[in-house]
């Protein structure tokens, strides 16, 4: 029985051929069931009853019939499973197998008894017939037929002795003498009957010894001619009574000569009233019973064995093939149970065979089970446990698999897998955003066939070229073990080229490893920020010293020049008093302009930690705002923004510095009348399942030319500047703020549709000041 | 084995013999003469077989085997539109045997026997059929013509069972005559066939 549920392809599949299937086993069935039930009629059919007696004959040819089917059905089934087994059909071989074994089984124990049974049918029904038995009964049969015929001589003898008595009677005597005479004469001979007929067969006159005894019959005409010729003649009578005992009677017919005269008128026709005179004298007399009983009882063996003799043909025929028609029903059987027993045994392997197809071919579903409780059954329960664990350990595999993917996908650092040829084996999306492009694509191939990643692959190959190396140097002394764990690590600088063709600086942090013979491993990172955070730093430190080196003289310079020119105001010629008054100017205007430098670099330089409290941006902004009456703005400003947690001091440079770089940018612009833009506004953020969180957002535009977009990307380094003044360092000291602020920073330019219309800083305060309880 | 092969042999030339048979002997039964004869209400057969036993069925009668020779008689009227009207359909059965003591012939009919002392006037009195009351006058209409039929066989499941067996594939074993068939009408006082 099957328990789980097939699968729909099976069951379409079965449903198919399920009349093919069904149709077979019905019929062989049916016809098994008829044959068994004509097999045992006839064999019944040996006992004598009047059913059988009356139809043996139908029943006899019904099973020839019947058995002619048996045979074309084995050879049918035969074929089948031949046609099977030569369509090479799924399953048919073990089923052939399977089946020839069991009816090998079943048929060669009933081919020997077949044989055993025919010899011994043939010569045991010839072992019966016998010439010694034969002869014996027939000899048997003739003694009781010469004591019978010697009896019926006696009678006659009697009869003729009786005649010749009664052939002394006077022609003339009565009826009555004559019935007295033959009474005497009677009881002299221990006959029955004592009768006189005349030619005519009419009775004379009769004798008879007991009243209830019946009456022979008179002598026929042939009979009383045969006793004239022979002078007496005799028959056996058979009387059958009422309850099918059989007796005999002999009777003996004399005639009775009338004396010389009267028969030799007779005998020359002078007297036909003589020849009418003729008599004759009938004897009855019982044969003995026990005479009787034994001579039937020959006459009944004699005939027995002569019928039987006669038929042993037919008997033989008969008995031989009841036998080939249960030799014919037990090869049926045999075969056919082999066909099912075979099948029903192959269907579990054929299951298994069909699921172990079906899981090599990746279906991993449950499959059917037996419900045998054997260890058939087990095997498929066994296979099924099996599949689901594979299934399971695939699916574990799966999900760790995927885990590993999601967090290789999520990783900013890039990985690529290479293999000995350098081709791309694999790489995650953080590649593809190092290198901004697409790296799947590239998978087989060396990457150096890209421009833009042709330096990222030379720098790989002469990293593992000098991993190599070091290998091949240790590998003399140190054992082999340990080169594996060995990877190089450097930095290289990629000069690749963006849409806008220029130059975008990319520095990589990149390490390689052997993950075995064939696969490299590159995982790379993206330190550009790090390194102009570096840089920054860098900057920092030698503005700081340059600062304060270049400071100290300054002072003196100053004081010296304006020393000069008081002391030689008026005392020198007024052209060089001119002179003079024109180049301490220059210096001292010069000097002035240094110091401003100089402290812009220290302040750089040396910007404190900024000093958190609740400042209003709003009203920071409008304060700011009121030192640039002059160049009125459009200003939009939220009132409900929050607080936000700022020095005041640094948020009122950085916010004064983007204005006046705002307002510069729109005056070296073409469109000189535009306006600056000011706008604040609460901008909700959050990630995730987290509550959500409010920022302010201060946003400033302008109408000014944009950033080329090499400046773009290092807007906030010192010294990047597009103005035609300026140090360079004011975007630089913004950005240094607003990160110590743990806010946002960024520069976009402004585009209306391909139309650059200006650039805009926007700046992301998430550090909101606690909302008062 | 050779023997199985030879009495196949045998078989197949008495099987091919025994189809020609019927052109070069005059066995079997045959009708010799038939008439139905009207007594009071009902009517009486009286018919007259010739029988002729081939060597092999006299042989076996003479070894006591019992020949039931069975009569056949019927009368049936085609109704168009329904089977046929079948008034009468009777049969009856003559057995004859051989007592080898006496060396007579048995003839019993209908519980009447009477001993012969030939073969030949065993089937000649076997084959004499004598005042058999095969037609009813409640079963007929007067009005009507009948279909009647007559034949003789020689019973074969009266026989012991391995004599079947062996009249099944012998046509020495298959006596019987062929259908006698002649109008009846019932307002006739006798009629006659051959």
């Amino acid at each position: 029985m099957i328990s789980s549920p097939i699968p729909a392809r099976w069951s379409a599949a079965l449903a198919r051929e399920g009349w093919k299937r069904r149709a077979l086993p019905i019929a062989v069935t049916a016809s098994g069931f008829l044959a068994l039930v004509l097999l045992i009629l006839l064999s019944v059919a040996s006992s004598n009853t009047a059913f059988f007696d009356n139809n043996f004959i139908w029943l006899y040819s019904a099973n020839v019939v019947v058995g002619l089917c048996l045979l074309t059905i084995i050879l049918v089934l035969g074929a089948v499973i031949a046609v099977r087994w030569k369509e090479r059909r799924f399953g048919a071989r073990l089923v052939a197998k399977l089946a020839m074994i069991f009816a090998l089984v079943g048929v060669v124990p009933g081919l020997i008894l077949y044989g055993v049974s025919w010899q011994f049918v043939s010569r045991s029904i010839e072992t019966w017939f016998d010439v010694k038995v034969e002869t014996a009964l027939g000899a048997a049969l003739e003694l009781g037929r010469t004591t019978l015929d010697a009896s019926l001589q006696e009678l006659q003898d009697d009869g003729s002795n009786i005649a010749e008595q009664l052939t002394r009677l006077p022609n003339n005597a009565s009826a009555a003498e004559l019935t007295l005479i033959l009474s005497r004469l009677r009881a002299q001979t221990n006959t029955q009957e004592l009768a006189i007929f005349n030619t005519r067969q009419q009775l004379i006159a009769i004798a008879i010894s007991g009243s209830n005894i019946q009456e022979a019959p008179p002598p026929s005409a042939s009979l009383l001619a045969q006793a004239n010729k022979l002078k007496g003649t005799g028959t056996i009578d058979e009387r059958i009574e009422g309850d099918g005992s059989q007796s005999y009677f002999l009777r003996a017919v004399v005639p009775i000569s009338q004396g010389r005269v009267t028969s030799a008128a007779g005998n020359f026709g002078i007297s036909p009233q003589g020849l009418r005179e003729a008599r004759y004298l009938q004897l009855v007399k019982q044969v003995p019973p026990s005479v009787t009983k034994n001579t039937l009882a020959i006459q009944t063996a004699y005939s027995d064995y002569q019928e039987k003799a006669l038929g042993r043909t037919g008997l033989r025929k008969m008995y031989i093939g009841t036998l080939t028609l249960t030799l014919f029903f037990a090869l049926f059987v045999a075969v056919s149970l082999a066909l099912l027993l075979g099948g029903e045994l192959a269907k579990p392997l054929l299951m298994l065979l069909r699921g172990t197809e079906a899981v090599a071919q990746g279906d991993l579903s449950p499959k059917p089970e037996l419900d045998t409780g054997d260890e058939l059954g087990m095997l498929t329960r066994q296979f099924n446990m099996m599949t689901k664990q594979i299934a399971d350990a695939r699916t574990a595999q799966e999900e760790s698999k995927s885990f590993l993917q999601s967090i290789l996908d999520s990783l900013t650092a890039g990985v690529c897998i290479f293999d000995q040829q350098y081709r791309l084996v694999s790489s995650n999306p953080g590649a593809d955003r190092i290198f901004g492009t697409e790296l799947a694509p590239m998978r087989g191939q060396q990457i150096n066939a890209f421009p833009l990643l042709g330096e990222f692959d030379a720098a790989i190959r002469e990293g593992f070229a000098t991993l190599h190396m070091a290998i091949s140097g240790e590998a003399s002394q140190a054992n082999h073990k340990k080169p594996s764990a060995t990877i190089w690590q450097k930095q290289i600088q990629l000069h690749a080229i963006n849409e806008y063709e220029n130059e975008v600086g990319v520095t990589l942090f990149v390490r390689g490893t052997e993950l075995s013979h064939e696969l490299r491993l590159i995982v790379f990172d993206d330190i550009t920020d790090v390194v102009t955070a570096q840089r920054s730093i860098a900057w920092g430190e030698v503005a700081r010293r340059l600062a304060h080196e270049i400071k100290n003289p300054l002072t003196p310079i100053q004081l010296s020049a304006e020393r000069l020119q008081q002391k030689l105001t008026g005392a020198v010629t007024p052209e060089l008093e001119e002179m003079m008054k024109r180049n301490t100017a220059t210096i001292i205007g010069q000097v002035q302009a240094m110091k401003q430098m100089v402290n812009e670099f220290r302040d750089f330089a040396k910007t404190p930690l900024p000093q958190l409290r609740p400042v209003s941006l709003n009203a920071l902004i409008q304060e700011i705002l009121g030192l640039y009456e002059g160049s009125p703005m459009e200003v939009q400003l939220d009132p409900k923004c929050p607080d936000i947690l700022g020095d005041p001091t640094q948020l009122r440079q950085v916010i004064h510095n983007l204005l006046q770089n705002a307002q510069d940018a729109t005056l070296e612009g073409k469109d000189h009348t535009a306006l600056v833009e000011v706008r604040t506004s609460v901008v909700p953020y959050g990630i995730g399942a987290h509550p959500q969180q409010n920022a302010v957002r201060l946003t400033i535009s302008d109408s000014g030319c944009g950033f080329p977009a090499k400046i773009l990307a290092r807007a906030f380094e010192p010294y990047v500047t597009t103005k035609s003044k300026g140090t360079g360092l004011g975007l630089a000291v913004v950005k240094k703020i607003i990160d110590d602020h743990g806010a946002k920073i960024e520069i976009q330019n402004r585009l209306q549709g391909e139309i650059l219309i200006g650039a805009k800083v926007a700046i992301v305060f998430m550090n909101l000041a606690k909302e008062p309880a | 084995m050779t023997r199985r092969l030879n009495n196949w042999i045998l078989y197949l030339i008495l099987g091919l013999g025994l189809g020609l048979s019927p052109l070069i002997y005059a066995e079997g039964i045959k009708v010799k003469a038939a008439e139905i004869e009207r007594v009071d209400t009902d009517w009486l057969l009286n018919a007259v077989f010739n029988i002729e036993l081939s060597p092999g069925l006299e042989d076996a009668l003479q070894k006591g085997l019992v020949l039931t020779f069975q009569t056949e008689f019927e009368l049936t009227r085609g109704r168009w539109y329904w089977f046929d009207e079948r008034p009468s359909q009777v049969t009856r059965q003559t057995r004859v045997s051989y007592q080898p003591l006496t060396k007579q012939y048995r003839i019993s009919t209908e519980g009447f026997s009477f001993s012969v002392a030939t073969m030949r006037e065993a089937l000649q009195a076997a084959g004499t059929i004598g005042g058999w009351r095969v037609i009813e006058r409640a079963n007929i209409d007067l009005g009507k013509t009948y279909i009647a039929a007559l034949r003789m066989t020689l019973d074969l499941s009266k026989l012991p069972k391995p004599f079947q067996v062996n009249a099944l594939n012998n046509r020495d074993w298959n006596v019987l005559s062929d259908w006698l068939r002649f109008p009846f009408s019932p307002s006739f006082q006798n009629v006659i066939a051959q």
